[in-house]
């Protein structure tokens, strides 16, 4: 009957405390909703979100006692999310300071020229362009 | 009791635990894969949020948190149930984990049915997304809102649907006595996806009805 490879049996206590967390956890996230922090509501309500994301993931889908190769695939997917996260939300969020400091942009020595006005386009403009800017910078 | 491990071992695999490492490493790519494809939705929400924010603001204050808050300790509950069904599963305890089982199949029910009420009341005010929404506000955008309200909580609810499928297949299954504490991967499989759809609701709660 016992097997060498027998199944882990996670403790019970762990499912009851995980479940009292969570439950509690909602309680708290709701709670402070309903007061108006301003800004900090939202980073509060992930903030809790991602405990209880840990408390499920950790215990209701056992990952801590789970084998190496399915921990890396969890945590590199979510490395992935965090990636696509910070990169789009970057963007987005300095697109209006691009905008706003258009008018600022005089000092740049070598504009960039719409393709029609230099003619060609290639290796040989590029050797030129670089020429060019490396001259004007050595005239000062 | 090696005869039962003989006809539900395939011929491929060594032993038991390594057919259950197989099957659970697939598992997890499907779950990850779950995960990234409702990371592109949050995303999106980000982004319309950070273009939009007091729409975003006036607009959550249409949906009720009060029934949004019971759907979360509903799911919290089922998931609990859910991970001591596959434990009594794991004990041989039969007919616990049937009813454990059962139980999980209940609160998605209600889950389901209070998202009914919900969405009932949405379209009675005309928020169906896209060029169904008929609704008015104080902000004209409102309906970028009420579309990624939908297409979260509507690819959402679908996991349920098919969740609660998956359990009821379960509960037979459970009841003609096909699992023990040497075989219970279905179990532990549909366990492991009952939590992704309670993981899922968990940012979808705040996101949606609590923000402001």
């Amino acid at each position: 009957m016992s097997d060498k490879h027998e199944h882990f049996v996670i403790p019970l206590k762990y499912y009851v405390f995980t479940l009292i967390a969570l439950l509690i956890l909602t309680v708290v996230t709701v709670a402070v909703a309903q007061v108006d922090l301003g800004w900090l509501n939202i980073y509060i309500a992930m903030f809790v979100a991602m405990i209880k994301a840990a408390f499920v993931i950790f215990f209701f889908m056992g990952v801590r006692w789970d084998e190496s190769f399915n921990k890396i695939a969890l945590f590199g997917c979510l490395l992935f999310v965090l990636i696509f996260f910070v990169i789009v939300i970057a963007d987005v969020s300095t697109r209006g300071g691009v905008y706003s400091s258009e008018s600022e942009m005089f000092d740049i020595q070598s504009p960039v020229r719409p393709i029609g006005e230099g003619g060609h386009h290639g290796d040989s403009s590029h050797h030129g362009e670089s020429d060019s800017y490396k001259s004007s910078s050595s005239s000062h | 009791m090696s005869q039962s491990d003989n006809s539900t071992v395939a011929h491929h695999f060594e032993h038991a635990h390594q057919q259950f490492s197989a099957a659970k490493l697939g598992m997890w790519l499907f779950i990850v894969q779950e995960i990234l494809f409702f990371s592109a939705l949050f995303v999106a929400y980000a982004v319309y949020r950070g273009l939009h924010p007091e729409m975003f603001i006036d607009a959550h204050h249409h949906l009720s948190w009060k029934m949004g808050g019971t759907n979360t300790l509903v799911l919290i509950i089922s998931s609990f149930t859910m991970a001591m069904s596959i434990r009594a599963a794991q004990l041989n305890q039969r007919m616990a984990s049937f009813w454990y089982l059962f139980t999980t199949l209940l609160c998605a029910c209600m889950f389901m049915v209070i998202k009914f009420f919900e969405y009932a009341e949405k379209i009675h005010h005309g928020y169906l997304p896209s060029f169904w929404f008929s609704g008015e506000g104080v902000y004209e955008t409102m309906h970028i809102f009420f579309g990624i309200y939908f297409t979260m909580t509507g690819l959402h609810g679908l996991h349920v649907l098919v969740g609660m499928g998956l359990i009821i297949w379960l509960m037979i299954e459970t009841y003609k006595g096909r699992y023990n504490s040497e075989y219970f991967t279905p179990v532990e499989m549909v366990g492991l996806y009952w939590h992704l759809v309670d993981l899922i609701w968990i940012f979808l709660f705040p996101l949606l009805y609590l923000i402001g």
